[in-house]
């Protein structure tokens, strides 16, 4: 405040004071205007979000590699204090699939024989591409990830995106190279899904919690905690048959499935190409939700 | 002798342009923070929020180094990066900015945990805006509950961050008079 005493003080406080007002006043519209312009969704607000993507993707790639190392010294360490105890635990596990194994091999030559009787056509093999999470929306607000491939790779919109033991989501935004996915725990996220044992059918909405939400469950399907949830093939997004989670009963009655898929640690995903671009839907409100922002 | 003088100033300029533009390296390091997958075994996916935290002490100690658009821009980048509803948080940063501006003087100087309080609350007023915004936007009210879990955790680590930022406050230029920011 040394030159609140100069002659031009008088002038150029003032002008500056309502030039900053100004400002602010505009910006404030501005984001509500990009608001806006997000909301309804135009091309040139996706191309230039994808072209954004693009340009950040090898700085993101290349910081995301000491973090994955940083994850492997903390899981050595980790592992290090459970080494005994963890492998008791392998052996028995280990027992009980070699058992699984062998009924599965049975299983599988007798499906092969009837399938033979059947003259049962194969479904065509699955191009799959693997992608590394580059960025991770650890927000409130969204469950989204950012992969290293794009259209460059052969992504494209509505492909699969599943992780070692299960559903992770699917591709909602394609750049150059790199790619959005659309976890199942967003809360843009509706899955159309089968109970496994029963037969019936759901829909798997996320809600940005852990836990996704099983709704539209026919009054008299029987389900019980425990029960494995997979892809049902409705909508025409996902194909039928990929394992998503189990049942969960939640304390006030309602029901959720717990992804096999660990979120906290996704570091490859696998993009799966079915051929599939549907939109998802929901027949019952007759409201379709978008999904790709 | 005046090539030598020319020399210097260069060098001095630099520098002061350097350690000037040490707040918007920090928000730039922020968002970086916030959206590169950690992978810490068993922690909770949600977060703190990073950019809140340093937007809020660089606006409040160093408005003048952390002009609005500045802010602006950064909140654009971020909801691209993270795929969010855009606009969103350029709105919250803008307000935040803002209002430090305009109120510093209740903020610096205070004890820590007065400073530490404003901060929850400033915190706690974000979350709101930021949560109304995006139930608008989605229609239809979101679960709040993340949003509290990631307020809660970024009001917690306030006081850890808070004092590395302090130590980088330490090598800052002096503040500039009304008449450098013209």
């Amino acid at each position: 405040m040394r030159y609140r005493d100069h002659w031009l003080a008088k002038y150029i406080v003032p002008i500056k004071a309502v030039t900053r007002r100004l400002t602010l006043a505009f910006l404030i519209i501005a984001a509500f205007g990009l608001m806006l312009m997000g909301k309804a969704e135009t091309v040139l607000v996706e191309s230039s979000r994808t072209a954004v993507a693009d340009i950040m993707t090898p700085v993101l790639d290349a910081l995301s590699r000491p973090t994955s190392a940083i994850m492997a010294v903390t899981d050595g360490i980790i592992e290090l204090v459970n080494l005994r105890e963890q492998n008791a635990n392998l052996r028995r596990e280990n027992e009980y699939l070699r058992q699984k194994k062998q009924q599965s091999e049975a299983i599988e030559a007798e499906n092969a024989n009837l399938r033979n009787l059947l003259n049962f056509i194969p479904e065509a093999a699955v191009a799959q591409i693997t992608a590394r999470v580059i960025a991770d929306e650890g927000g409130a607000f969204l469950r989204t990830v950012m992969v290293n491939t794009g259209l460059r790779s052969g992504l494209h919109k509505g492909m699969v995106a599943v992780g070692g033991t299960g559903l992770v989501g699917r591709v909602a935004e394609v750049g150059e190279r790199s790619a959005r996915i659309l976890l199942l725990t967003d809360l843009n996220s509706r899955i159309p899904v089968l109970i496994e044992s029963s037969r019936h059918r759901a829909v798997m909405a996320g809600d940005n919690s852990d836990w996704p939400r099983l709704i539209y469950l026919a009054p008299n399907a029987v389900i019980s905690a425990g029960d494995r949830i997979v892809t049902s093939g409705h909508g025409g997004v996902f194909p039928s048959g990929i394992p998503v989670g189990i049942v969960v009963a939640m304390g006030d009655g309602s029901l959720r499935v717990k992804p096999y898929v660990d979120f906290t640690r996704l570091e490859y995903v696998r993009i799966l190409d079915y051929g599939l671009e549907g939109m998802v839907s929901i027949p019952e409100t007759g409201k379709a939700r978008f999904v790709g922002r | 002798m005046s090539e030598f003088i020319l020399r210097w100033e260069i060098w001095r300029r630099m520098d002061v342009w350097g350690r000037s533009s040490i707040p918007t390296g920090l928000v730039a390091l922020s968002i970086l923070t916030s959206i590169l997958p950690w992978h810490l075994p068993d922690v909770t996916l949600v977060g703190p929020s990073w950019v809140l935290i340093t937007i809020y002490y660089w606006a409040a100690q160093r408005p003048d180094l952390l002009p609005v658009s500045v802010v602006f821009i950064f909140g654009v980048l971020l909801d691209i990066l993270t795929g969010g509803p855009l606009g969103v948080n350029p709105l919250v940063f803008v307000i935040l900015r803002g209002l430090l501006g305009s109120q510093r003087r209740f903020v610096i100087g205070q004890t820590f945990l007065v400073e530490w309080g404003i901060f929850a609350i400033v915190a706690i007023g974000a979350m709101l805006i930021e949560w109304l915004c995006i139930s608008i936007i989605a229609k239809n009210f979101l679960v709040i509950s993340p949003a509290l879990i990631q307020c809660s955790v970024t009001i917690i680590i306030y006081p850890a961050i808070a004092w590395l930022f302090t130590l980088c406050l330490r090598i800052l230029p002096p503040e500039r008079s009304w008449l450098g920011t013209l």
